[in-house]
This record gives C-alpha cells, structure tokens and sequence, in this order.
C-alpha cells in the first residue's frame, strides 16, 4: 500500500519531503537478507574465542623470511591463512597469557550509529596492538569493542584484556576488552574471563 | 617511473542534478542521472540526438554508483544507460566505496586515452536517503571487513575520530598543539558549510539543520563543539552529508574536443594507490615514507625533511599512504617537481572528516606530515566567528581548497562525489561559477591548473586526477 511521504525514522529532521506530493506514490519495502555466512580458513581464531572459559586468541604466522619484503617473520592477527607476501601457507598459534594487549588509538560512538549499535551507544572500539611475552609485536592490529565505566579515561599506551562471550555466537564480538585490573562484577554482561587470559 | 596516456584527454563538461538533497523523493536515481547528463551535454552544445549518435559512433559510458543496497537495485547502471537513451553503447559500472567516481572519471579518461574511444561520458548517482540515517550508518560500515570489523561496532565516523585520535597522539605536542589541532578543525567545518552558502546547489545551501534566522546557514566556530560528539573526539559538523544526487562528466580525445571548445582542459595526471581495507592492517613502518620511495620531488631536495621523515612511523593509522602514492604517480606523469601547494590553483579534495583535509593536504605533499593545521589557523574571523569565504589557503602562493563546499557543505552522494569535483573543477577553470553556483562569489579569478581528489574507506582507495588549461 502506498505510504506517505514523512520520515522513516522522526528523529531524522534532515529529511524534506517531496516538492510535490500531490503527483507522488511511495511505498514501503522491506528487504530481509539471511545469510550462511562462512568464516572459511578463519573458522580456527572463531572456534578459539568460542571456548568460553578456555576461550584463546589464536594468528597466523608466515616464517618464510626470504619470500617477504623485509625479510622477517609475519604475524597476523586478523588471522590470514595466505601470506600476502610470499603467498605460502602460514601456520596457526595462540597468543600466550603473557601476551601484552596495548591501545594504539580508540574512539567512542555517542550519538550515532549503525543500526546494529543504536540502542548500545556509547561504544568503544579500541586499535590494539598485541605484544608477545619476548617483546615481538604481532604485525597488524585488531579491533576490538572495549567495556569501560567512562570511555574518556581511555588513551593511547594502555594495557587491555580480553573477555570471552559466555554464550559465544560465532561473531568476532565474542571476544570484548577490559582494561587490565578489571574486577569480576565490573565485565561486560554476558563476559567471562579465559583461564589463558588473566585480567 | 611515471605512466602516461597515450594521447591526449580533455575534460569537456560537466552537469550535476538541479540541487543536492538529503533526500528527493521527486526523482528515481536513473532520473536523477538523467538531470546531470542534461546539463553536460547542453554543455558541449549537441543535441541529445547529436550527442547520441556520436557516441554510438565514438563513444563509451562508465556509470558508477556506490551501493547496490541503498537504492534497492542490483544493475541500476544499466537502468541509468538506458534512460539517457545510450544503448547499445559499450558500458560498464565502475566501484571503489568513496572512491567510486574518482575512479569512474579515471576510467573515462582512459578509455579515451587509450584510442579505444574518441568521447566518454561518466555518470555517477546515488540515492541514499530510502533508508533512514541509521540504516544508511549500517549500510556504508558494510564497506569495513564484515567478518572482524563491522560487529565491533562498525561505524564510518568513529573509524575516522580513531584516525584522528591517532593523529592527535602522533603529532600534538611535537608539530602542533591539542589547541591548534582543534581551531584546525573547526575552521575547515566552517569554511566548507559556509562556501556552500554560496553553492545554489549545494546540500547545506538549501536544507541546514544549522541556520537559524539571523545566520540564514552561514556557521560560526562556536557552532561546532555544539554540534554534539558524534564519536570521539569528532563533532557532528566534522562530518560529511549523506546526499541524493548525480553529476556527469564528458571527456575527450584532443581531436575531437576542438569541434566542441576553444577552453580544453587537459589531463595532465592520473594517479590511483590503495591500502588494507582493514585500518588495523595498515603498515606502521618506522621511516615508512623514505623506505618506500614514497616522498615527492620537493620532499627530497629538503634534507632536513627527509631525515624527519626517517623517524616517521608511516602510514600508521595518522596518514593514507593510498593517498600519497597516487598523488606521487599523477604528479609524475603531469612532471609536476615543485611545491604542490604553490603549482595548484585549485583543489576539490574528498573531505568525508575535517581529519581528512588535514591528513590530505600531508599526503598531497602541500605541507609537511604533522604541519597542515597551520594552513587553517591562521585565517582570520569575523564577530560571527567565520573564516572568509572562499580564502586562499597556504598564503598568498597557496591554494584555493574546496570553494564548492566539497562533502561537508556541498554534498557526498557516494558514487557521483567524485564527478562532482571533476565538474567543478571544469566550471571553475572556464569561469562558470556565477551560471552554475548562482553567485559570483566562489569564482577564482584564475585557474590555471587544478587537482581532484576521491577517496574510499579509511584510504583503501584513492585517486588523485591533475589537469590544466589548454588555452
């Protein structure tokens, strides 16, 4: 049925309606899209973080030196199943509970959002940077939602945690951050820790 | 080594819709198409039916729009085709996020320098407001990795305000101060919602949440920090449109271009470079800049610079390295050597956050990594707390940026953003502003070489076109 032409959300003020509404038919349509969505080669980091309480951050490393630019060991995280480099196949590990997690940058959502985050603002995503227990930083950065009482205490240097999804949904957000020293009550709902990762 | 073209390409004409709009309801997209192709091809002074048939001849047309999923419509270039009547002329749709219609006008640009074709018509559209502005939030971070990035909370301006916290964390306190940065900012959101007041077309020239009845749409400084934080540190007025619009670009081999202009503008340079999708990928290479040979001619002869720049972790989350290499490469092929903020007249610069101009103007080599607040600082302001309109940027060798109003003022619907600058750019160089923009007063007096600038995601892609007059 034809709808009139007024705001599909009321707090949407930027909308104008049409300049001539008289000769106009709109009309609404909904479109839902369900997807069997394949996590591929990745499906080894999604199993890691589903463990819950065993739950284990796992990368990629490539060790073929003298197929990459600067001739040293890669490490990704996002895990990559294929060096972009040498294009060998790279091999899996987990990052230790030594692991050092550091906020490289980070941004906090306000007042607007996707959809999927409109009724959870503010959110945190923080840039981090992992450190293994000999000092080698992995090469890439991850992003991570982070769970804190005032996102303006957040900066750059800061040391993080992870948290694991109690009821994990094979999403890349059932791993969530805390920063390190975050009480037990204080985690995000639905969080637990992994008993690889003291925070 | 530099590429070239293989002959020369005029830019002819340009035509954008009637007025850029948050939403028009009164036009599909393909009709949308249809207004700005109107306009370019009035603009070579063909009939449609002339122009028709010379392209059935000659020609070629690239279409481009951003999202499938904002119009609903898979294939809509055909549709958009078929509507301005140009089947069965060779056609294909060309997509890059963001940078979607930089790299349409490329294409047309080459499919004339190639000697493939003799014109080329670039199309670019896109319909965004059929769903509302969350849905459209959601819709544009589906271009971030929906696997690892999008449901942490996946989120365009945050992604940015993370780029600009990376800068500030770079930077301040080593080339600039948390102050300046800021006045910085606040000055670009001012002068691009301003210039667009005098933009007829322009997105905030008609629909302005802002104006209130003494200010008829014009902004102060003070407006922006009361504009909300939209995601840390970044307030809504550093922020982009969401636009219904299209623009459209006739391009040229020289030979041709003579039946229609005693004006060409030709294409000097083009230039296209690419980074990781995902922001956390970017390289973060200590002298990144020098180890990838990616400084420009006059970065090199700057000793002092270059040994700065050694130190530099470069791109890091601060810089688009996509941007830098394809200036390098457009700038190559036009044999551009020297300051590029002193041999450009004109730029019209993808300015999606008022972090990007900054980080653009660095990567365009206009001023060095850490040092373009300076170029905004220091412009005065009025009691209203407004810079001037239309100020040339950089001192009295310096450069104008953006007098269209660019994304913040003028408009970003996404797939035609980058032929928009292209057309402004050509109204600009043969002094059409006063017909186009219905005011005088962002006319430059004289443009004798100009650059545009598309670009995508957090720098996934980007292209950097030069050109100059031919007269």
């Amino acid at each position: 049925m034809p709808v009139k032409d007024t705001f599909l959300n009321p707090e949407d003020k930027s909308y104008k309606p049409s300049r001539h509404p008289e000769n106009l038919v709109m009309v609404e349509r909904e479109a839902t899209i369900r997807y069997k969505k394949s996590y591929g080669g990745m499906s080894a980091y999604f199993q890691g973080i589903m463990e819950k309480e065993n739950a284990v951050l796992r990368y990629t490393v490539c060790s073929n030196q003298d197929g990459h630019d600067e001739q040293r060991v890669l490490r990704f995280q996002v895990p990559r199943m294929d060096c972009p480099e040498c294009y060998e196949k790279t091999a899996w590990d987990s990052l230790p509970g030594e692991t050092r997690f550091i906020v490289e940058t980070k941004s906090t959502a306000v007042n607007l959002a996707g959809i999927s985050f409109m009724d959870q603002l503010p959110v945190t995503v923080a840039w981090i940077k992992a450190v293994l227990p000999e000092g080698i930083e992995l090469d890439t950065l991850t992003a991570g939602m982070v769970n804190l009482e005032d996102y303006n205490t957040l900066a750059k240097g800061d040391e993080l945690k992870p948290v694991f999804r109690k009821a994990p949904k094979a999403s890349a957000s059932d791993v969530m951050w805390v920063p390190k020293g975050t009480r037990g009550q204080k985690l995000p709902e639905g969080y637990i820790p992994s008993k690889y990762y003291n925070i | 080594m530099a590429g070239k073209l293989e002959r020369k390409v005029v830019l002819l004409s340009g035509g954008k819709v009637d007025y850029f709009a948050k939403a028009n309801p009164d036009l599909l997209f393909y009709e949308m198409a249809m207004q700005a192709t109107k306009e370019a091809v009035a603009g070579i002074g063909l009939k449609p039916k002339e122009f028709r048939a010379l392209m059935k001849e000659k020609g070629a047309v690239i279409i481009t729009h951003f999202a499938d999923h904002f119009a609903g419509q898979l294939l809509g270039e055909a549709l958009a085709r078929d509507y301005i009547g140009l089947n069965p002329v060779e056609s294909y749709r060309v997509v890059g996020g963001g940078c979607t219609g930089g790299l349409g006008v490329q294409s047309a640009i080459e499919k004339v320098a190639s000697g493939r074709q003799d014109i080329a018509l670039a199309v670019g559209y896109e319909k965004m407001s059929e769903v509302d502005t969350f849905q459209g939030n959601e819709f544009i971070a589906h271009a971030s990795c929906t696997v690892t990035d999008l449901p942490q909370g996946g989120f365009y301006p945050l992604y940015y305000a993370a780029m600009a916290q990376a800068y500030m964390d770079t930077f301040v306190g080593h080339t600039v101060s948390g102050e300046e940065l800021r006045d910085a900012f606040d000055k670009i959101a001012v002068l691009m919602r301003n210039n667009a007041q005098y933009n007829r077309r322009a997105q905030t020239c008609r629909e302005n949440p802002y104006a209130t009845p003494t200010t008829s749409g014009f902004i102060g400084v003070e407006d922006v920090p009361k504009s909300a934080i939209v995601a840390t540190p970044s307030y809504r007025l550093d922020c982009c449109l969401m636009t219904d619009g299209a623009s459209a670009l006739i391009v040229a081999s020289e030979d041709l271009a003579k039946e229609f202009t005693d004006q060409p503008i030709l294409v000097t340079g083009v230039g296209n470079g690419t980074d990781s999708m995902r922001t956390g990928e970017r390289a973060r290479t200590t002298g990144g800049l020098v180890k990838e040979d990616l400084l420009l001619p006059h970065e090199l002869a700057d000793p002092e610079l270059v040994k700065r720049y050694q130190t530099l972790e470069y791109p890091g989350l601060h810089s688009f390295r996509a941007g830098r290499w394809a200036a390098k490469k457009a700038y190559a092929m036009a044999g551009i050597t020297e300051n590029p903020l002193e041999y450009f007249d004109l730029i019209e610069i993808h300015d999606a956050f008022v972090i990007s101009v900054i980080q653009t103007m660095e990567d365009l080599g206009m001023i060095p990594y850490g040092y373009a607040s300076s170029l905004f600082t220091g412009l005065p302001l009025n009691k209203q707390g407004q810079v001037p309109i239309n100020p040339k940027i950089g001192g009295k060798n310096g450069v104008y940026v953006n007098p269209s109003g660019g994304l913040i003022g003028q408009m970003h619907a996404v797939g035609a953003t980058g032929n928009t600058q292209a057309v402004d750019v050509i109204w600009q160089m043969k002094g059409m502003i006063e017909e186009k923009y219905g005011h005088a007063e962002l006319q430059i007096p004289r443009v004798e070489k100009a650059l545009f600038h598309s670009h995508a995601g957090t720098g996934s892609d980007i292209t950097v076109t030069t050109v100059e007059k031919g007269w």
